[in-house]
């Protein structure tokens, strides 16, 4: 007997009772199973490649870290500038001016210029008057009631009499 | 195997499986989803309630674990491994009360059946053989003829076999008879 035969005849046997469509909802079950697959394999690329790169990062932070120069404090040798105690200075505070412009046009009348009148007589107070008498030793003599007349005399060398 | 495809087509369809080629996984289901259900009509004793499932829980465990393969025996004694644990676990899912029996079973059962294969195993041969000598004459020269010569069921009923749905109705009464014959005989069948 033919294998294949076999084979047809026991597929049919196999087969009998079961769902018509057994095969095709075998096949949509299984790829669905490998796209689901397919997802969750790129999603973990994905993952993988970004756990890489944080790790990439950190670990070139940390070398950079390891091999930067080192900080030390430099001793001084020698004194180069003067310590200078300071105070704070007091802050003044200005106001601006205010700008104060006049301005004219110019007249259309020559302007004149004036000067102060003198007086034409001054009166003397008596002090005025007697120094005016200087270097005579002057001597007021009253002849009547609204009268009165100065005597110069010249003054003796040994200086005036004490009366 | 009369269908087994050449090595490096195997080689390059598992490949292709890694990287979850849709294509591929058609064509493997084209090849190997009829052989493995008739490698797990035999593992279950002619018992076909389970059938489904068990078949989509080895597609689902090779989708998981496919690997590249380059010899297609290789190949296929990993699919079977696959279909015995997914027929073992469906089994004691459905029967989780007897675990323990279910457990043991496992253990002899994967024993036995490791180097079992329907297709190259004589023994479903030769009981389809006694199954269709069983048969009425007339029953068995129908089945032959449809199966074995490929005749149509319209040409079946231009032989005289009797209308089209008659034909099919004995057909399928056929099958089921030989079926239950095939599963009481691979139930005794020493594996």
């Amino acid at each position: 007997m033919n294998p294949d035969n076999h084979q047809r005849l026991i597929d049919a046997l196999v087969t009998e009772g079961l769902p018509p469509d057994l095969q095709a909802r075998l096949l949509a079950g299984t790829l669905r199973q490998v796209r689901r697959r397919r997802r969750l394999r790129h999603g973990m690329r994905g993952l993988a490649a970004l756990v890489i790169l944080l790790i990439g990062t950190a670990a070139g932070s940390f070398w950079k870290r390891a091999h930067a120069p080192a900080w030390h404090p430099l001793a001084a040798t020698h004194q180069v500038v003067a310590t200078r105690d300071s105070s704070p200075v007091p802050t003044v505070r200005t106001q601006p001016l205010v700008p104060i412009v006049h301005t004219s046009a110019f007249p259309p009348v020559p302007v004149i210029a004036t000067i102060p009148r003198l007086p034409v007589y001054h009166l003397l107070s008596d002090s005025e008057l007697l120094a005016l008498a200087a270097p005579f030793s002057p001597t007021l003599v009253r002849v009547g009631p609204h009268q009165q007349t100065l005597v110069l005399a010249p003054t003796p060398p040994d200086g005036p009499s004490p009366h | 195997m009369s269908d087994s495809p050449p090595p490096i087509e195997v080689a390059s369809l598992t490949r292709r499986m890694v990287r979850h080629d849709e294509l591929a996984y058609r064509e493997f289901h084209d090849r190997y989803c009829p052989r493995l259900a008739r490698y797990l009509f035999v593992v279950t004793g002619g018992n076909t309630d389970a059938l489904p499932d068990v078949l989509q829980e080895t597609f689902r465990r090779v989708v998981r674990h496919i690997r590249p393969f380059t010899d297609e025996g290789v190949f296929w004694s990993w699919l079977t491994v696959l279909a015995r644990t997914a027929h073992v676990d469906e089994m004691r899912k459905r029967m989780r009360y007897r675990s323990f029996l279910d457990r043991f079973a496992r253990h002899s059962h994967s024993e036995t059946v490791t180097f079992l294969d329907p297709d190259a195993a004589p023994s479903l041969g030769r009981i389809l053989e006694e199954a269709l000598a069983a048969l009425d004459d007339d029953d068995r020269r129908l089945i032959e003829a449809k199966y074995f010569d490929g005749c149509t069921v319209r040409d079946l009923a231009n032989g005289g076999y009797g209308s089209e749905s008659a034909i099919e109705s004995r057909l399928g009464r056929v099958r089921r008879k030989l079926k239950e014959t095939l599963a009481a005989a691979l139930r005794h069948e020493p594996r």
